[in-house]
């Protein structure tokens, strides 16, 4: 018969090097977006409403508040010229990293202990974008955001065709409901194969 | 506890394809991607275009990337070979193309949940050991799964959890010393019974009758006895006989030695429970008395269906065994309007916690049938670490209670064996062969009862 002192502690699963805890996830958003908004928001009033949202984005991801942030610190840009600087570079890289973030939080149980390359995809991703977008920021600020007096390389006129054109196809393609073979597959139906999981 | 055997157990590998949904974030991404670019087109604002420019890359990279809703992968838990007290459990996962990662919820020995997120490298056989606490039918790994495509834009569903169960047998403790029914009816068998016959010890000196065998004629005793030169004297010796014994096995409850777990109850947790005192009382019981040559029965209280007759041979010992390690705690209250029927004569073990009132009402019903009855004491000796004073004067009500009940028990005539060691009485190789021996009341054993 076995005896009490034979009770031991269930071992957890062995997921090897599964050493991150969920939380860090959400320490991580709250800490981009607070550093965000104090950089961005940094005097206004702004800043309390930023730091909310990164709270609550962290806090309670299921209602989509981290993007609430991106909204708000990206419409804040309106306050300011959009003049080539640091501080446009890192809001670039800033609000694309609160989406990934975001995306991550959203999906991953606050409880659970990730392994870290989980996180390996993601970060590759984030570098593969960030480094075009940067390189394309760069020269379109210079060329199209106005200088010190004021006066612009290339006047905003000359893409507003284009803008609209642009932006009517990235609506469509962003808002569009899933491809049919999703919501349609013969996975859809359950039970509709054997020994696959 | 004894090792399980190494057929163990082995979870059937997921059955269905995972139906994949959008993240909640993609739509959000793409409001946000659009106000953006909107913004920025109508205030003339280059730089509201350009933070849109990585977030619609990004989502549309991420979904790009989604996993094919066609392609179905494989996940597989098994049980590995039981090694001691405890055994090893490996998952394998094999996702379909496009997964990123996997959500793994498992719970160990029914106990909280823990969750983990890991990637999908090729190398990914998972595994842990599991420690085997109890007997009995149990489960030991239970792991619910969904995968996660790129950024964790696309979302797969929950699938059907995988369980890997096993039964466990129980430990057997030698049974030197055999109680015995008041009346043995068997006709051959290894215990000496009251009636003349072949076989046992010398039972006494009678008169010749008609079908005595003439070497049994003690020509001494004749010789001192006779009247007259017609008149013999036989030797006669006790005949063999098998007993016959009932095992009833009260598995309406399965209360653990920590009382602060009661009212959870959780396997990982509890201690040594009842059930596990049980099933050991009641193998080793079984086994001892198949040894012996007797014939034994099994009934559990809780299900009809776990009804053995009696019977005798090793292949009934296996089905006895078999039986009474697949005894588990019903979910559903149990009431019994009936006593099951003993056979005439059995020796009747009656296995309970004593923690209710009915299975003292079984016991006195066979008593007053004239059976003799042992009540075995199951409950594990109580450990009150971490309960609160309330706990503490619940458990203090309820063992008064059973104190009680015992005491009816006792004074109806109803033996009563307690069969866990806790060094509180003595030890239970002497509590049975103080059972074995004949009483001085009333409750005598077989030999020279007739």
């Amino acid at each position: 018969m076995v005896s009490l002192r034979a009770l031991t502690r269930p071992a957890d699963l062995a997921a090897g090097d599964a050493r991150l805890p969920g939380l860090a996830l959400r320490a991580v958003l709250l800490a981009v977006g607070i550093g965000l908004a104090i950089v961005e928001e940094g005097g206004s009033g702004l800043l309390v409403v930023a730091i909310a949202l990164a709270i609550g984005a962290a806090w309670a991801p299921q209602y989509l508040l981290g993007w609430g942030l991106i909204l708000c610190l990206g419409l804040s840009q309106l306050a300011r010229h959009d003049v080539l600087g640091w501080r446009l570079l890192v809001l670039l890289a800033g609000l694309h990293l609160l989406h990934v973030l975001s995306l991550l939080v959203l999906e991953l149980p606050w409880r659970s202990w990730i392994q870290p390359s989980v996180l390996a995809g993601p970060l590759v991703r984030f570098v593969a974008v960030q480094l075009p977008a940067q390189a394309l920021a760069i020269p379109t600020l210079a060329l199209l955001a106005p200088g010190g007096g004021g006066h612009r390389p290339v006047t905003m006129a000359a893409f507003a065709g284009v803008g609209i054109v642009a932006l009517a196809g990235l609506t469509a393609l962003l808002l569009l409901p899933p491809p049919a073979d999703i919501a349609d597959a013969p996975g859809a139906r359950p039970g509709s194969d054997a020994g696959e999981g | 506890m004894a090792v399980p055997p190494p057929h163990a157990a082995e979870a059937a590998p997921g059955r269905e394809l995972p139906r994949w949904r959008r993240s909640a974030g993609v739509p959000a991404a793409a409001v946000v991607a659009v106000v953006l670019a909107a913004a920025g087109l109508i205030a003339g604002r280059v730089d509201l275009a350009l933070l849109a420019v990585p977030l619609v890359a990004g989502v549309g990279l991420s979904w790009g990337r989604r996993p094919d809703p066609s392609a179905g992968g494989s996940v597989r838990l098994e049980l590995g070979t039981p090694r001691g007290a405890e055994v090893d459990y490996v998952l394998s996962l094999r996702p379909p193309p496009g997964v990123e990662a996997v959500v793994l919820r498992q719970r160990l020995l029914a106990g909280e949940a823990r969750e983990v997120v890991v990637s999908t490298a090729p190398d990914g056989a998972l595994g842990g050991t599991v420690p085997l606490l109890h007997s009995g039918p149990q489960e030991l790994v239970r792991v619910e799964y969904r995968y996660l495509g790129a950024d964790a834009a696309a979302v797969g569903s929950p699938h059907e959890p995988l369980v890997a169960e096993l039964v466990v047998a129980p430990a057997r403790a030698e049974v030197r010393a055999l109680p015995l029914p008041w009346r043995l009816q068997g006709l051959t068998g290894s215990h000496a019974s009251a009636r003349a016959g072949d076989g046992g010890d010398f039972r006494d000196v009678h008169r010749f009758v008609p079908g005595d065998r003439l070497r049994r004629i003690d020509w001494k005793a004749t010789a001192r006895r006779a009247g007259n030169a017609g008149e013999l004297y036989v030797r006669r010796t006790a005949a063999l006989a098998d007993a016959t014994v009932l095992l009833v096995l009260d598995s309406r409850d399965d209360v653990g030695e920590q009382v602060a777990e009661w009212s959870r109850n959780a396997a990982a947790t509890m201690g040594v429970s009842s059930l596990d005192v049980a099933r050991e009382a009641a193998g080793s019981l079984a086994s001892a008395y198949i040894r012996a040559g007797d014939r034994v029965g099994f009934q559990d209280l809780s299900s009809t269906a776990r009804m053995i007759p009696h019977g005798g041979g090793n292949r009934h010992l296996w089905r006895l065994l078999r039986a009474i390690e697949t005894t588990a705690p019903s979910a559903t209250p149990f009431s019994r309007h009936r006593p099951p029927i003993v056979p005439p004569g059995a020796l009747v073990y009656l296995l309970s916690s004593l923690l209710d009132d009915q299975a003292v009402r079984l016991a006195l019903t066979w008593r007053g049938g004239g059976h003799r009855v042992v009540a075995v004491d199951v409950l594990p000796a109580a450990r009150l670490a971490r309960t609160n004073r309330y706990q503490r004067l619940a458990h203090r009500v309820l063992l008064m209670e059973r104190h009680d009940r015992i005491g009816l028990l006792q004074a109806r005539g109803v033996e009563v064996l307690r069969w866990p060691d806790d060094g509180a009485t003595l030890p239970r190789r002497v509590r049975l062969q103080l059972l074995s021996r004949p009483s001085r009341h009333g409750a005598r054993p077989a030999v020279g009862r007739w």
